[in-house]
């Protein structure tokens, strides 16, 4: 029978245990973590105040997680080994199971202890790497680790189920998963423990948040106002994790810890963000404010390359980036690891596929504002970029910890636009965007169609034709009288239909010769008269060892329709072996199907189609020349 | 813009196109005439040897 109610060992206040499952209260008036054991309490120390981290939660807020109902009975504030804290939130089921909220920039983790099976092992921490991906004994799919890091418990509130000792180091790994699975490996103890469940929304716990400015109504980030240790000058923090702070009197650099303020050096240059910090700004996910503002830069082949980032926050959302390269612009927001499958060449997000396009070693220039870490000057972290316009995927590699992020292009416009100011006053784009979209990528699409469409033209017009013969007559005109003479022949009327072309065929038996006949059909109603000539000639011979030819002892050619009704045709015939007859054979058809038309039709069509994707892989093979990896792709990315 | 007007080519070709096969109609056809009706109405007609040599000649 363990103890429930005590008095506190420290200050003798009364304390109550109220939860079968906690270990530790923590004394409301002294702010002793007290342990209870079989026997007695005893007093682990003290904790701090709680840090204002602007949680939309508090102890006795209840929930509902997987359908079952659970309170918020405790409450810890780490302060993680690179700075910062973050809240881990017990929340306590109806059958006595205790879940681990864990709360850190925004974001939340439900998760629950794990038993391992028997025979298995968690992975040692030194056997565990930032990136390393595999299955965890205990818990179901492949995890990556995200980080691995150490923490302290610095303040804590409410009934908490483990011995939580003030102060006491502890190292632990987070993992991530697809769907949204998340792990923590606890090496508090000789044996690590495995906590496993997955990311949740407030919305997801069905959990009002606790403060009146989160929530439907639109919120605005409240400022601490503090003066700045080097110079006296007001200044203002924005975001309740801040870790570092730049002076904007002084431009002096600032360690900040719970609230104070601390001189750590006098930056040397500064940027210039767009707008001032403290601005708030409208994307698409939310009203954010720009909080912070850095300058990175990599160095590639002995050339620099600078970038841009700006910081945003909003306590919904937590935080994003504005990044900013010659003149191109990408929304980034942080992911979890889980969800990338990183194939090196190829990682694969929400099963969009991106290549990778560059990998470098980028360096922190300047800072600028509030930053969530404890960011420097010369920082460095290994990062890798993965493109598939107008999304990227950015991969940054620390020996503890791997990040992601997911960046949507966005122009020069839109970011003008947000911002409030002319886009001339923002850098004009003076390259191709790794992430740019490509203006012709669908640009063959219309052409597409109009193949299509004229592809089915075509063979209608092809297979509905209505060829048919409406003359076929063989004649022998005698000889002429003179070179110059001709023999004039009317064949009998004939019957011709409007709207059908009229091909008239003649052959002759010409061997190097010709003969040329003129001909003409004549409306007995109208006296419309349609003439046309139809030269005969065909030569051939051998010369220097090789045989010839030339022309046809057949001719054809096409008339438009006449309208409707009866002609005589006409023909005169002129031949150049006058002396001798000429045997002429004569055709007429009407509604003969002009391939030669469809075949010019087709060309003009596949041309355009042919040179819409030209460009469009011009534009694809000038992006991927900016990159470091030799990718051959004229897909144009195409999202659609 | 250049693919824009591209595109109406494009367009247009297949409109006369359509036009073509469906009228009828070729490019390049000789020039029409009509025989004027005091030559059609007289004897012999446009059929006679004086009247493709000496009176009128088809257009050629």
């Amino acid at each position: 029978m363990t103890v429930t109610t005590a008095n506190c060992p420290s200050c003798g206040a009364p304390i109550a245990f109220k939860v079968g499952s906690s270990i530790v209260v923590i004394c409301e008036f002294c702010n002793s973590a007290v342990a209870r054991t079989d026997r007695d309490v005893r007093d682990l120390g003290k904790v701090a105040d709680l840090i204002d981290t602007q949680s939309p939660l508090a102890v006795g807020v209840e929930g509902t997680f997987e359908g079952r109902r659970f309170v918020l009975t405790g409450r810890a504030q780490n302060a993680h080994s690179a700075g910062g804290v973050w809240d881990e939130w017990y929340a306590t089921f109806g059958d006595g199971r205790t879940g681990w909220l864990a709360e850190a920039q925004g974001r939340f983790y439900m998760t629950f202890p794990q038993a391992v099976p028997p025979g298995s092992q968690l992975p040692s921490l030194h056997g565990l790497k930032p990136g390393m991906h595999g299955p965890l004994p205990g818990a179901s799919g492949d995890f990556v680790v995200n980080e691995i890091g150490a923490g302290r418990p610095v303040a804590a509130e409410g009934e908490i189920p483990y011995e939580l000792v003030p102060g006491q180091e502890f190292w632990f790994a987070d993992l991530s998963g697809a769907g949204g699975s998340f792990a923590t490996v606890d090496y508090s103890d000789a044996t690590p423990a495995l906590y496993a469940g997955r990311e949740v929304t407030l919305a997801d716990l069905g959990v009002r948040a606790q403060r009146d400015t989160f929530g439907e109504r639109e919120r605005h980030v409240g400022a601490a106002r503090l003066t700045c240790p080097n110079c006296g000058g007001p200044m203002d923090l924005r975001v309740p994790d801040t870790e570092r702070a730049t002076c904007p009197n002084c431009n002096a650099l600032l360690d900040v810890n719970q609230g104070n303020l601390k001189y750590l050096l006098t930056l040397q240059y500064r940027g210039t963000p767009i707008v001032p910090l403290g601005t708030e700004v409208t994307f698409d996910e939310g009203r954010q404010m720009l909080v912070g503002y850095m300058t990175r830069y990599c160095v590639v082949d002995g050339t620099t390359y600078p970038w841009d980032e700006y910081l945003l926050y909003s306590a919904e959302l937590g935080f994003r980036w504005l990044v900013h390269d010659s003149g191109h612009w990408s929304y980034v927001v942080p992911i979890s690891p889980g969800e990338v499958f990183d194939g090196e060449i190829v990682a694969t997000y929400h099963n969009r596929q991106f290549k990778q396009f560059q990998a470098v070693t980028a360096y922190v220039s300047s800072v600028y504002g509030e930053f969530y870490w404890r960011v420097a000057e010369g920082e460095t972290v290994y990062a890798k970029d993965y493109v598939n316009a107008p999304e990227i995927l950015s991969k940054e590699m620390t020996s503890s910890e791997v990040a992601w992020s997911h960046g949507t292009y966005m122009s020069r416009e839109q970011v003008a636009g947000i911002f409030g100011v002319s886009p001339d006053t923002l850098t004009a784009p003076s390259t191709i965007g790794m992430a740019q979209p490509n203006p012709h990528v669908n640009r063959w699409k219309p052409w597409a169609a109009l193949v299509l469409i004229g592809l089915i033209v075509g063979l209608v017009a092809l297979m509905t034709g209505a060829r048919r013969p409406v003359f076929s007559k063989d004649y022998v005109l005698p000889a002429l009288d003179s070179a110059t003479g001709t023999q004039v022949v009317f064949a009998d009327a004939i019957d011709l239909q409007n709207y059908q072309n009229i091909r008239v065929k003649m052959s002759a038996p010409v061997d190097n010769t010709w003969a040329y006949v003129e001909g003409d059909f004549v409306s007995e109603e109208t006296g419309l008269v349609q003439n046309f000539s139809v030269p005969i000639e065909y030569y051939h011979g051998v010369e220097d060892g090789e045989s010839w030819s030339e022309g046809s002892v057949e001719t054809t050619t096409f008339l438009s329709a006449l309208p409707t009704g009866r002609y005589t045709l006409r023909l005169e015939a002129q031949w150049e072996r006058w002396q001798q007859p000429l045997s002429v054979s004569v055709e007429v058809e009407q509604g003969v199907p002009r391939v030669l038309y469809f075949l010019v039709l087709m060309g003009i069509l596949l041309g355009g189609l042919a040179l819409a994707l030209l460009v469009r892989s011009s534009f694809e093979k000038r992006r991927w020349a900016e990159s470091m990896f030799t990718v051959v792709d004229d897909s144009g990315d195409d999202s659609d | 813009m250049l693919n824009k007007i591209g595109l109406v080519l494009g367009a247009l070709a297949i409109v006369v196109y359509a036009v073509v096969s469906f009228t009828g109609t070729e490019f390049g056809d000789p020039q029409r005439e009509v025989v004027p009706a005091d030559v059609r109405q007289s004897p012999g007609g446009y059929r006679s040897f004086h009247f493709w040599h000496s009176g009128y000649h088809g257009g050629k």
